[in-house]
């Protein structure tokens, strides 16, 4: 009974109905506030107002009644209605929306080296291909998006231990890329480095499994003569470096696993262990190292080895997997995919006694969901499977060599890469050589039966000196006289070695003329400091000077240069090496001042120091100028 | 008393309505912003002077409450997509906003990375081909946050009269212009090296031959002679003939917009194709007239490219897992507002996404190529729209690098079409 007999509601039922009425009044409020952005929430509003102010008192009340009288039937009544609201509401959230053709594959981020970018992203494109031929839910559609990129080894190593995290000025993410599911390094080196750097920072272990997927041994790829079979590398390699220029090219040891174990062979002494620091100066600067922004790694390395002047010792040979080699000869024609077209190659590849071998292992890693990882066994059990026997073959890897996977005491790769890499470092510490050439009158006279002047052959010396820097030395190239007959020219400025910097110093010497005097004094001393002056990091300094003549039109005398070198020496570690030629010579006494000593050239160079003066005739320009920077590189 | 039917009718209509609405509001971004941090998933920033991140921290001073974070990747769209898909993939992306290329706009809602803006976002003012690449399926999925278009690079002491070539690659003729007198390796430098920048670059030049690889109605058409003309005009232009240089740099075949910079800065090539941020590269190029060193700021001017560009450009969108959904929107609506626009273009060389931008006096002062950008932006045209996009580029490419190998000379693979119409469809056979 709800109601007195007085036909009023009792008053528990006004305060509920009142208190629900002004719960309606109140939502409506708020829904206004709302409503001018939104007409369905004003329509809301409109009719909580229309109904409140419509309806009569007295049926409101009873309205109100009715409800707690049937609320067993109003509450599951209400409830229908909100599921029927929030199927009506839910297709306004975000969802996949119907896509043309192929579900979204799953995708895995496969990170390995710039040397094997190629051929990994071969092996994983018939991988892809296979789950869309396997797919039984709608054929031709892969399951699986794999993405493929490279990093150099340190970086990799460093970032892998790291987990990938950000640290420092080190952010994996911007500087490498994603971070990986799976990684295709080319040997277990690189994993036992990863391994090494989280535990000396004390991080969790970030490998969770390793499976090695093929094998592939180092080789000599080369148009010399070799020995068949060929011997081993400390053997080898001395044989190869004999001539004046650079002969052999290789990855960067720096950068990558290949070149690491390059280093090792083109770096070892005759007990197999690296060679002195003077041997490796020199070795250093006798290779052609190609960093990852030359190029696609191995593949660039080949087909600069492979565009090299047949006819000549530069650049002969390569240090290279023997997978990489394959592919190149295997591509139609060879060396197809190098810029500018394919190159003959007209070598053998050979693999030396003892050889590394790199034994290409399948890294997994802690970090995997439960979804990843089912999606990271699939490609595993692809890859061991006859399916993937067959891609491996086709990237021409090897079978897996048990022997050759261990993390520690592998027999296939060298113990002391560190010192290897340590040496590598030390080596090829820059220089920093100005060479000054004369360009007096007398240059222009003819220097041999081929008409050639002495300044057109002292050029082609300074050509070839170039050869035996690296891209990490720093060089400039000088004449003299300068204006006015008086100083010096500067065709190029003291830089390192770009590609640019040596085609800049070539052009230069094209536009050169042979004319006036010989300001030698001058030369020695403005040329002394300006190879002394500070330059961080630079291991040894040296002024290269090229003359046919006697001092001509100096501010300076001889006894002034004589001192200025010997003080840059003491100072800097600064040296001058003198070639004379022409009328010039080592030993001839120099005009001496009134009341002053006479000085030769040899005595200029302060031979006690490092200082050296080289007599030649023209046609030994380049053979002199090929022994003097053996020397400086021994430190001799 | 018995309720008239009717006014039970009436109240549970009035009911039903509420609860309606009362959902609609909960799922919409009229309330309070949520607290807590915003993450957004980009690019590493190339704009001078990092002006993102300053937008953002213009951003955190304003909104205490709702400090938001730029988690950056790659600045290679490549890697950037493999990490954004495998994040938002895995379910728990940690993410708020996805600055997506404007190719990936279409994957991403396609298969429900992001969520789409509901009618109340205000799209005017931008312009109209980057609003349109925020579109998919009828609904509205980002708001561009810049756009970009290539544009031509040319040396002024190497371009003979300051006119460059009417074509690209550059003709016979136009390379013996060039080549007269001076040392190049080459005429012109792209990015042809195995990524996107070889869709790109592919895509342009065989559209500059009057050729196409998708229609509109998204029918592989690559197999026409014009767009064979694109590539075997490419495919030829990098082999030297005539005792001239080669019209495109060989080498061009493993560049990425850094290394074309380098070499169009070196001398190697006359002439560039790049994105606007290379200009503000080489105009602040810290080697210039340093120790006797080349000034190139003073040695290069800007073009539109002969034929259309492809349209790149970022648009931002809210993650599908977000749990902060009105704050994001925000921060998107303020990061692609007109005042963010200016910055981003006149401080940091972003080209704008907003008409207003582009007339905006500090802006033309900044950036003096504002017209040639925005009529190349205009002009330019999209790559193909498909869910399957990563595929579909990534197939591209295999085709065209089968295509420049020596031995093909331009010829297209024969089984170019099925492969590209598979890809498109996201199959792989």
């Amino acid at each position: 009974m709800m109601s007195d007999s007085s036909g009023q509601p009792p008053a528990r039922t006004t305060i509920v109905s009142a208190v629900i009425l002004v719960a309606l009044l109140g939502v409506a409020t708020w829904i206004v506030e709302q409503a001018a952005e939104h007409p369905w929430r004003a329509l809301a509003a409109a009719l909580v107002i229309a109904f409140v102010t419509v309806v009569p008192r007295r049926q409101m009340v009873e309205i109100m009644k009715w409800v707690i009288e049937n609320w067993k039937r109003i509450v599951p009544a209400g409830i229908l209605l909100t599921l029927v609201a929030l199927l009506a509401v839910l297709p306004l959230r975000p969802g996949p929306v119907a896509a043309v053709g192929c579900a979204h594959p799953a995708e895995v981020r496969v990170l390995t080296s710039v040397d094997e970018l190629a051929a990994t992203r071969t092996l994983v494109r018939r991988y892809e291909r296979w789950t869309a031929d396997h797919n039984q839910d709608a054929p031709g559609c892969p399951t699986v998006h794999a993405f493929v990129y490279a990093a150099t080894t340190a970086a990799a190593t460093s970032a892998l231990a790291r987990a990938w995290r950000p640290d420092g000025a080190q952010r994996p993410l911007v500087s490498i890329g994603p971070r990986p599911d799976v990684w295709l390094p080319d040997s277990t080196v690189d994993v036992r480095e990863v391994r090494a750097l989280a535990r000396r920072a004390q991080l969790p272990e970030p490998i969770r499994a390793i499976n090695s997927i093929g094998s592939s041994p180092v080789v000599l790829v080369t148009r010399a003569q070799v020995p068949n079979p060929a011997p081993a590398w400390s053997r080898l390699v001395p044989a190869l470096l004999r001539g004046s220029g650079p002969a052999l090219l290789a990855p960067d040891p720096e950068t990558s696993t290949v070149g690491l174990l390059a280093a090792a062979a083109y770096l070892s002494g005759p007990d197999g262990k690296p060679t002195s620091l003077a041997e490796a100066r020199q070795r250093v600067r006798a290779t052609v190292v190609a960093g990852p922004d030359a190029g696609a790694g191995a593949g660039a390395v080949l087909c600069r080895w492979a565009g090299a002047p047949p006819d000549t010792s530069a650049l002969a040979s390569a240090i290279v997997s023997e997978q990489a080699w394959l592919r190149f000869m295997g591509m139609n024609p060879p060396g197809a995919e190098c810029p500018g077209g394919p190159v003959p190659s007209g070598g053998i590849s050979v693999a030396p006694a003892g050889t590394p071998v790199l034994d290409h292992p399948l890294v997994e890693f802690t970090w995997s969901t439960a979804a990843q990882q089912s999606v990271i066994d699939g490609f595993r059990r692809w890859l061991f499977g006859g399916n993937g026997r067959d891609a491996r073959e086709a990237v021409h890897l090897r079978d897996a060599r048990p022997d050759c996977s261990a993390l520690e005491l592998n027999p296939c790769v060298p113990a002391d890469l560190d010192v290897t890499l340590d040496r590598y470092v030390e080596a090829q510490r820059p220089g920093r050589v100005l060479l000054a050439l004369d360009t007096s009158g007398s240059m222009a006279n003819v220097a041999g039966p081929a008409g050639l002047t002495r300044f057109d052959v002292a050029a082609r010396a300074v050509v070839q000196a170039l050869g035996q820097m690296g891209p990490r030395d720093e060089f400039g190239l000088w004449t003299f006289p300068g204006a006015g007959g008086k100083g010096q020219r500067q065709l190029a400025r003291i830089a390192a070695g770009s590609e640019g910097h040596r085609r800049q110093i070539g052009e230069a010497l094209h536009g050169a003329r042979p004319a006036g005097g010989t300001p030698l004094y001058d030369t020695i001393v403005t040329g002394m400091r300006a190879v002394a002056a500070p330059a961080p990091g630079v291991d040894r300094r040296a002024l290269l000077v090229m003359t046919d003549g006697k001092d001509t039109g100096s501010g300076t005398s001889a006894e002034v240069a004589r001192r200025t070198v010997r003080d840059m020496a003491g100072r800097a570690g600064a040296v001058l090496f003198v070639v004379a030629t022409g009328e010039a010579s080592c030993r001839d006494p120099l005009d001496a001042p009134p009341g002053g000593a006479r000085l030769s050239l040899r005595d200029l160079v302060a031979a006690d120091l490092g200082g050296e003066c080289f007599d030649a005739r023209p046609d030994q320009l380049t053979a002199t100028v090929a022994e003097l920077f053996k020397r400086l590189w021994r430190g001799e | 008393m018995a309720v008239p039917r009717i006014l039970v009718g009436f109240a549970l209509g009035v009911v039903a309505v509420l609860i309606v609405v009362s959902l609609r509001a909960l799922a919409s971004p009229q309330t309070p912003l949520e607290p807590g941090e915003i993450v957004v998933l980009t690019g590493a920033d190339d704009s001078v002077g990092g002006q993102r991140q300053r937008l953002i921290d213009q951003w955190n001073d304003d909104h205490p409450d709702n400090p938001a974070r730029l988690e950056s990747l790659s600045s290679e769209a490549d890697r950037q997509h493999s990490e954004m898909v495998a994040r938002a993939q895995s379910g728990a992306s940690g993410v708020d906003v996805y600055n997506l290329d404007v190719t990936w706009v279409t994957e991403f809602a396609a298969a429900g990375f992001i969520q789409p803006l509901d009618g109340s976002v205000n799209t005017a003012g931008f312009l109209a081909k980057p609003l349109e690449t925020c579109g998919y399926d009828g609904k509205l999925w980002a708001l561009p946050f810049n756009t970009d278009a290539g544009l031509l690079y040319y040396r002024t002491d190497l371009v003979p009269g300051g006119a460059p070539p009417a074509q690209i690659p550059p003709t016979e003729a136009d390379m013996r212009r060039l080549a007269t007198g001076r040392q190049m390796k080459a005429g012109y430098a792209g990015q042809l090296g195995d990524y996107e920048g070889l869709t790109v670059n592919a895509l342009e030049l065989i559209w500059a031959a009057q050729g196409d690889v998708v229609d509109p109605d998204g029918r592989v058409v690559i197999d026409s002679p014009e767009a064979r003309a694109g590539l075997e005009r490419l495919a030829g232009a990098m082999v030297a003939s005539g005792g001239l240089p080669p019209a495109v740099l060989p080498e061009s075949r493993t560049y990425t917009e850094r290394d074309s910079t380098e070499a169009f800065r070196s001398g190697a090539v006359a002439l560039m194709r790049n994105w606007p941020v290379a200009y503000g590269q080489l105009m602040d190029d810290q080697e210039r007239a340093g120790a006797g060193g080349f000034d190139i700021a003073k040695n290069f001017a800007v073009t539109q490219l002969p034929g259309p560009s492809v349209l790149g450009g970022q648009n931002l969108a809210i993650a599908r897992d977000t749990t902060k959904p009105r704050a994001a929107r925000a921060l998107i609506e303020f990061l692609t507002s007109d005042s963010s626009q200016r910055r981003l273009f006149r401080d940091g060389g972003l080209p704008a996404t907003r008409h207003t931008t582009y007339a905006d006096a500090s802006v033309r002062e900044a950036r003096p190529y504002a017209d040639i950008l925005l009529a190349a932006v205009e002009d330019a045209r999209p790559r193909p729209r498909t869910p399957h996009y990563a595929l579909f580029t990534a197939v591209f490419q295999e085709v065209v690098r089968e295509a420049l190998t020596p031995s093909a000379r331009g010829r297209l693979p024969a089984d170019a079409v099925s492969r590209l119409t598979d890809a498109l469809n996201g199959r792989l056979r």
